[in-house]
C-alpha cells in the first residue's frame, strides 16, 4: 500500500510542476513601460559597422552618432516622417566650412562628449575610424572612395579637415551614414593587438561609441540588450532598455505584436503586414522608403549581350501583377534606375507591357521561337522566391522559357561580389542609402559601383557618372540645378540599355504598437530607437 | 570469456565501427560545401573586397590548395582540437558549439523523455486493449504524429496552445524577455536554476520547455508509440505468452516478460528516433526561438559558414554513433547472446 502511494507520488509531482506552469503566463514587469521590446529577425555577430552581419544594420545606429545628421520632412498620410536629405544637421560636428572647390571640408567638433567608456571625444576618434574602415576595404572604404577622401588631417582636439581629390556632390551626406562608424579610438586602441590593429575581435561582442545606447548584455544568436549610455550629450532616450530578441519565424513576430508581447515586429510578410495593421493597437507607418526590386541581366553572357533581350524582358513583364501577387498592392511601380522621389529622378514609360512588342525584339534579336534562360534567386529577401514564380510566369507569354534555381543568401552575395559578377540573371533587391541620384548611379551602374552586381558597363555612362558626381556648388547656385540635367539623360540611358528589368518599389513598412511614437524613415531601413517613445 | 570482458569487446568494437560514419560525415560535409559556386574568401572579405584581397584570404583559408591537401589539413587541425573558426561570427567553432549544446540537449531530453513515456505506455496500453476504444484512439494519434511535418506541428501547438488559449508563453526561447538566465553551471536552465536556489525560474523555464518539448515528444512518441504496440501484440500472441497464461502466471508478470522480450526492438527504435529528433529538433528551435545546435546550423547553412556547417554535421554523426554505442550495451545487457 505505503509502495503504491510512493509509485503515485513519483508520478503526480512531475506532473504536478509541469501543470502548475500551464495557464500562467507571466505578465511584464512594472518596469515594461521604459523597456522597448523587439522581435527581431537576425542577432548580429559583430559591431563593426564595416562588417554588417545579419542584424547589424539595426543595432549599429544605436551604438554610434554621426558628424552630421539628415533633418526631417513633414510627416505623410499614414503620420510617418522621412528624412530631408537637403537638410543636413549637427552632431558630433557642430559646425563646418568648406572652401570655394568643395575640396577641402573643416570640421568643428562638439567639445565635451564622452563615449560609453568615459573618454572624450576629439577629432583623433575621426582619424582613427576612417582609418581603420579604408584599412578593412570594404564598405567605409567604398564610401570614401565614391564621396573622393583623399585624406583625414588632425588640425587640433576640436577639429579635423578632410581632403576630397574632386568636388563631391554628396559627401556631406556621406558623413550622415553610420559607416565608417566613429568609435571611441582610446578603447579601440586599448584593446587592439599586433595581429588585430583595429580591435575587430573586440569588436564581435563589443562596442564603444557615442550614440545613445550601449550594450549591455549579449547572447549571440539569441539577444542584445541595450541600455542608455550615461554619458550621451543629447536628451535622454525615453527608453531606458531595449530588448532585441531573436524570433526567426516571420510568422511568430507578427503574432507576437498581435498579441502585445512585444512592441515592434521586424521582417513581416506583406500577408502579415496587413494582418497586424488590421490590429486595433497596432500600427504599421509606411513610406516610398529606398528599395527596389529588379531582375539582373548580365551583359557578359548570352542571351543579355544583346540589348534587345533585355528590352524584350522589360516588355514582357507585366509589374502590377507582380505588384499584386508578391506585394499584395503594397508599393509601386519602379519607374527607372533610381528610386522615384530621389532629387533627379525621371519617370520613364518606356516599357509598358507589350508581349508582342517582346516577341519580336527577341525574334530581332535571333531568337524567333522564344529563348530559355535560368533565373537565380534565393531567399536574401522574404519576396525574391515569389517574385521569381511569377516572372516565370509573366516571360512564358512572350516565349521565354524560365528555368527557376534556387542558391544560397551567401551565394548569392557572393557571386555578385565585384570581383566575381559570374550570375547572367538574377533577383536581387538593392537599397541606396544615399538618396541621391548621382551616388545611386554610381552604387549600382558603374564598375567601381559596390552594387553593380551584373557588371553594367558603359565607359560613356561612367564618365557621365563621375562628372554629375564630382561636382560643387561653388557657383552658389543650387547644385540641383547643374545636375538634374545631367543625370536625367545617364538615367534615360539605363533605362534604354537595361541592365536590369525595373519592377518593383516594395516601400517601407513598419509595425509596431499605437503606442510608439516619434519613428522616423531614414535611408539605412533602420529606426533610431532615441527617436522613440511610449504614448499611453 | 567474462561478461565484463565481452562488453569491453563490445565496445571497443562499436567504437571502431563508428570512426568510418564519423570519417564519412566529415568527408561528405566537406566535399559538399566546397561543390558550391561560391567563394568563400568573398564572403569573409565582403562583395567589395579587391581581387588581391580575396586571395590573400583564401590563401590563409587553405582554399587554393588541391581538395584533397584541404580535406587532410582540416582532419589534422580537428584531431588536434581545432575545429576551425566561423567566418561570421569570427570566433572559434567549438566556443559557440559549446555555447549552444546546452540548449538542445535540455530541449531534446525533454522533449524525448516524455516521448518515451506516453509512446511506450500507451503502446503497451493499446495492444493489451486492442480493437477497444483506447487503442483506437493511440493509432490515430500516432498516425497524425507520424505523418505530420515536425515544424507544422510546432507552429500549429504554437498558433493554438498560446496565441489562443494563453496556457503556454510565446516562442521566444527559453525564457521570457524581462527574466534573467540563471548564471551558467551547467548551461540547462532548468538544473541551473535548481543550482541558484530560484524555483520560481525553474518553473519558467519548465514553463517555456514545455510547448517545443511536446512538440518533440509528439513526433517521436508516435513512432515508439507504433513500435512498442506492435511488438507487444506480436508477443501477446506468441505461442509462449500462451503457454505462460494458460499455466496461471500473473498479469503483472506477464507485462514484466513482454517489455523485457520487447525491450531491444523498442530500445532500437528509441535510438533511431533520438537520431531523427537530433536532426528534426533543428527546426523546432528555429521555430519557438530557441538558440540552439539546430538553430545554429541551420543558420550557417544559410550563410555559407563552412567551419559552422563542419561543426554541426560532425556533432550530429558524434551523437549518432554515442547513441548507437549506448543502444548496443543496452541490448547486449538486456540480452546477453548478443556480446557473443
Amino acid at each position: 500500500m505505503k509502495k503504491r502511494f510512493v509509485n503515485k507520488l513519483f508520478l503526480i509531482l512531475p506532473l504536478a510542476v509541469i501543470f502548475s506552469t500551464v495557464g500562467s503566463v507571466p505578465s511584464q514587469s512594472a518596469e515594461a513601460d521604459t523597456v522597448f521590446t523587439i522581435a527581431a529577425q537576425d542577432i548580429p555577430l559583430a559591431f563593426d559597422s564595416d562588417i554588417l552581419t545579419p542584424g547589424g544594420q539595426q543595432i549599429i545606429p544605436q551604438l554610434f552618432e554621426p558628424l552630421v545628421e539628415f533633418g526631417y520632412g513633414r510627416p505623410n498620410s499614414t503620420g510617418a516622417r522621412s528624412i530631408d536629405v537637403e537638410k543636413i544637421g549637427a552632431r558630433l560636428a557642430s559646425s563646418w566650412s568648406k572652401n570655394a572647390a568643395g575640396t577641402k571640408w573643416v570640421f568643428n567638433l562638439r567639445s565635451g562628449i564622452k563615449s560609453n567608456f568615459g573618454n572624450t571625444f576629439s577629432a583623433a576618434d575621426v582619424k582613427w575610424s576612417w582609418d581603420k574602415s579604408i584599412a578593412q576595404g570594404r564598405t567605409g572604404n567604398f564610401l570614401r572612395n565614391i564621396s573622393n577622401v583623399k585624406e583625414l588631417k588632425v588640425i587640433s582636439k576640436s577639429k579635423i579637415e578632410f581632403t576630397l581629390d574632386k568636388p563631391n556632390a554628396f559627401f556631406i551626406q556621406v558623413l550622415a551614414l553610420n559607416t565608417p562608424a566613429i568609435y571611441d579610438s582610446v578603447q579601440m586602441k586599448k584593446v587592439a593587438t599586433v595581429s588585430d590593429p583595429w580591435g575587430l575581435i573586440w569588436l564581435k561582442t563589443n562596442a564603444a561609441g557615442f550614440g545613445p545606447y550601449m550594450i549591455d548584455t549579449y547572447q549571440a544568436g539569441t539577444q542584445i540588450v541595450l541600455k542608455t549610455n550615461p554619458n550621451y550629450y543629447r536628451a535622454k532616450p525615453y527608453f531606458t532598455k531595449v530588448i532585441y530578441r531573436s524570433v526567426p519565424e516571420a510568422s511568430n513576430r507578427a503574432q507576437l505584436l498581435n498579441s502585445g508581447d512585444v512592441d515592434w515586429a521586424e521582417g513581416l510578410t506583406f500577408d502579415q503586414i496587413s494582418r497586424v495593421n488590421s490590429n486595433a493597437r497596432n500600427i504599421v507607418r509606411s513610406t516610398d522608403g529606398n528599395l527596389q526590386v529588379r531582375l539582373v541581366m548580365n551583359p557578359k553572357f548570352k542571351p543579355f549581350d544583346d540589348v534587345r533581350v533585355r528590352q524584350a524582358i522589360n516588355y514582357a513583364i507585366d509589374k502590377a501583377v507582380i505588384g499584386k501577387a508578391v506585394f499584395k498592392g503594397y508599393g509601386q511601380e519602379m519607374i527607372g534606375p533610381v528610386p522615384s522621389g530621389f532629387e533627379c529622378s525621371i519617370k520613364t514609360t518606356t516599357y509598358k507591357v507589350d508581349y508582342t512588342k517582346a516577341k519580336q525584339l527577341l525574334a530581332a534579336a535571333g531568337y524567333p521561337d522564344g529563348v530559355s534562360v535560368k533565373l537565380l534567386y534565393s531567399e536574401y529577401s522574404i519576396w525574391d522566391p515569389e517574385v521569381a514564380l511569377q516572372v516565370q510566369q509573366e516571360l512564358k507569354k512572350a516565349n521565354v522559357t524560365v528555368e527557376l534555381e534556387k542558391i544560397t543568401n551567401a551565394s548569392i552575395i557572393s557571386r555578385s561580389a565585384v570581383t566575381t559578377r559570374d550570375m547572367p540573371f538574377f533577383v536581387l533587391f538593392e537599397q541606396t542609402q544615399i538618396p541621391d541620384a548621382g551616388y545611386s548611379l554610381g552604387l549600382t551602374s558603374i564598375p567601381t559601383g559596390a552594387a553593380n552586381r551584373g557588371g553594367y558597363n558603359n565607359p560613356s555612362f561612367t564618365a557621365g557618372v563621375d562628372a554629375a558626381n564630382n561636382i560643387s556648388d561653388e557657383s552658389g547656385q543650387k547644385l540641383s540645378v547643374k545636375r538634374c540635367p545631367m543625370l536625367s539623360t545617364l538615367q534615360q540611358t539605363h533605362v534604354d540599355e537595361a541592365p536590369w528589368a525595373y519592377l518593383w518599389r516594395p516601400g517601407a513598412h513598419f509595425a509596431m504598437k499605437k503606442q510608439i511614437q516619434g519613428w522616423v524613415w531614414r535611408s539605412d531601413n533602420a529606426p533610431r530607437w532615441v527617436d522613440l517613445k511610449r504614448v499611453n | 570469456m567474462t561478461f565484463l570482458k565481452s562488453l569491453s569487446l563490445l565496445f571497443v568494437r562499436r567504437i571502431a565501427f563508428s570512426a568510418p560514419l564519423i570519417i564519412g560525415a566529415s568527408f561528405l560535409s566537406f566535399g559538399i560545401l566546397r561543390l558550391g559556386s561560391s567563394n568563400p574568401a568573398i564572403l569573409v572579405a565582403g562583395p567589395q573586397a579587391d581581387a588581391e584581397t580575396i586571395n590573400r584570404i583564401g590563401e590563409e583559408l587553405g582554399l587554393t590548395k588541391p581538395f584533397l591537401e584541404q580535406y587532410f589539413m582540416y582532419l589534422q587541425k580537428l584531431l588536434s582540437g581545432d575545429w576551425g573558426t566561423s567566418w561570421i561570427s569570427g570566433l572559434p567553432v567549438l566556443t559557440d558549439l559549446f555555447g549552444r549544446i546546452p540548449p538542445t540537449l535540455e530541449l531534446l531530453g525533454f522533449g524525448l523523455s516524455l516521448g518515451v513515456l506516453g509512446g511506450v505506455t500507451l503502446g503497451f496500453l493499446s495492444a493489451k486493449k486492442q480493437g477497444k476504444f483506447l487503442d483506437s484512439v493511440t493509432k490515430s494519434m500516432s498516425l497524425v504524429g507520424v505523418s505530420m511535418p515536425i515544424f507544422w506541428i510546432g507552429l500549429l501547438f504554437i498558433s493554438v496552445f498560446t496565441f489562443n488559449f494563453r496556457f503556454f508563453p510565446p516562442p521566444l526561447g527559453r525564457l521570457g524577455l524581462f527574466d534573467i538566465a540563471p548564471e551558467k553551471v551547467t548551461g540547462l536552465y532548468t538544473i541551473d536554476s535548481l543550482i541558484a536556489g530560484d524555483f520560481g525560474l525553474f518553473l519558467k523555464s519548465i514553463h517555456y520547455l514545455l510547448l517545443p518539448a511536446l512538440t518533440i515528444a509528439v513526433v517521436s512518441g508516435s513512432q515508439i508509440l507504433k513500435q512498442s504496440r506492435a511488438s507487444t501484440l506480436e508477443l501477446l500472441n506468441s505461442e509462449g505468452v500462451r503457454f505462460y497464461k494458460s499455466q496461471g502466471m500473473s498479469t503483472f508478470k506477464i507485462n514484466k516478460m513482454i517489455l523485457q522480450l520487447a525491450s531491444p526492438t523498442i530500445f532500437t527504435t528509441i535510438a533511431m528516433t533520438t537520431i531523427y529528433a537530433l536532426a528534426g529538433s533543428a527546426l523546432v528551435e528555429l521555430i519557438f526561438s530557441w538558440g540552439g545546435l539546430g538553430q545554429w546550423g541551420l543558420s550557417a547553412i544559410t550563410s555559407l559558414d563552412y567551419a559552422v556547417v563542419q561543426a554541426y554535421v560532425l556533432t550530429l554523426a558524434i551523437a549518432s554513433a554515442i547513441i548507437f554505442l549506448i543502444l548496443d550495451i543496452f541490448v547486449a545487457l538486456v540480452d546477453k547472446r548478443k556480446l557473443q
